[in-house]
């Protein structure tokens, strides 16, 4: 196994897996921090980190979860730590880039929604945007994002239901559209 | 309709296609730049190197103490009777190479050494 070489020190065997998850550990922290500078230091940072601590890592668990669960602490607390001093900036180009509804150039109806669904999920609190960029961005199972953020399935369920209610919310608010009658119970 | 929490089925709704879809395009053309593997492994490179000198370092001072030690037992008239006893190698076992490290290392001897007496 990969990691049992990286534990025994061999790089070649850590960038095997880099080749490997580079893609999934860069997509994810770019979904969650929305900076891809920021993606290229978590994603040096993940490797390094998978490295030191592959000793750690418990052989009987997929390995694909716990590199997730790396990629999204480190993308957590360095979001957090840039928050505060990119929060008033980000709001003022989001509110100077949103396109008007009076906007005799509106974009299709599909296409707004789109936009309008892209917003809400940018606008869900951090814990439940994270359980959603994993469900459905990278097809994890409830089982897995459960072990990736270290929550309980049930957790996971109710935010991804939480979530889901909210998205179709803001889309039915701004659309006044029916949306789907799916009933969402993750049983 | 039920959304169960198996793969082939969960992205079948509208709205479940929907987030899918609009987070795939947001991070559709979303690739890592060349050249981080370099970054990452050179960064391991240098920790690995820092740690074998900072080893070395220790291995080496932990010699030179010793020769030191038995350098102030032989030069005292009257040596402590503690100071013998930490004393970790016998006169006679004695080797140039301890001296050797004594010299690498006069720098940190009288810190060490100044709190020792």
């Amino acid at each position: 196994m990969l990691v049992a070489r990286v534990r025994d020190g061999d790089i070649d065997a850590l960038g095997e897996l880099y080749e490997r998850y580079k893609t999934k550990v860069y997509r994810t922290a770019t979904a969650i921090t929305h900076d891809e500078r920021m993606a290229e230091d978590i994603l040096q940072e993940v490797f390094l980190r998978v490295n030191r601590y592959a000793d750690s890592f418990d052989q009987t668990q997929p390995f694909e979860p716990w590199i997730y669960r790396i990629t999204v602490n480190l993308s957590y607390s360095w979001t957090n730590k840039a928050k505060r001093w990119v929060n008033f900036f980000q709001n003022a180009i989001e509110r100077l880039k949103a396109p008007s509804k009076r906007d005799p150039e509106r974009v299709t109806e599909s296409r707004e929604q789109r936009e309008l669904l892209r917003r809400a999920i940018d606008a869900l609190p951090d814990s439940h945007r994270v359980v959603i960029i994993l469900y459905y961005l990278e097809g994890l199972s409830v089982n897995e994002v459960a072990y990736a953020l270290g929550v309980p399935g049930g957790t996971v369920k109710s935010r991804l239901y939480y979530a889901r209610e909210k998205l179709k919310e803001a889309i039915t608010e701004e659309q006044g559209g029916v949306l789907s009658e799916v009933v969402y119970d993750f049983t | 309709m039920t959304l169960r929490d198996e793969p082939q089925s969960r992205f079948e709704d509208p709205l479940d296609v929907t987030i899918r879809s609009v987070l795939r395009e947001s991070v559709d053309d979303v690739t890592p730049p060349a050249g981080i593997w370099e970054q990452i492994s050179e960064r391991l490179i240098r920790r690995v190197s820092m740690n074998m000198r900072r080893s070395d370092w220790r291995r080496g001072f932990r010699l030179a103490v010793s020769a030191a030690a038995l350098w102030l037992l032989d030069s005292a008239t009257d040596p402590p009777a503690e100071f013998a006893h930490c004393c970790p190698l016998r006169p006679d076992e004695r080797r140039e190479k301890d001296y050797l490290y004594l010299l690498i290392y006069q720098c940190d001897l009288p810190m060490l050494l100044g709190q020792a007496v």
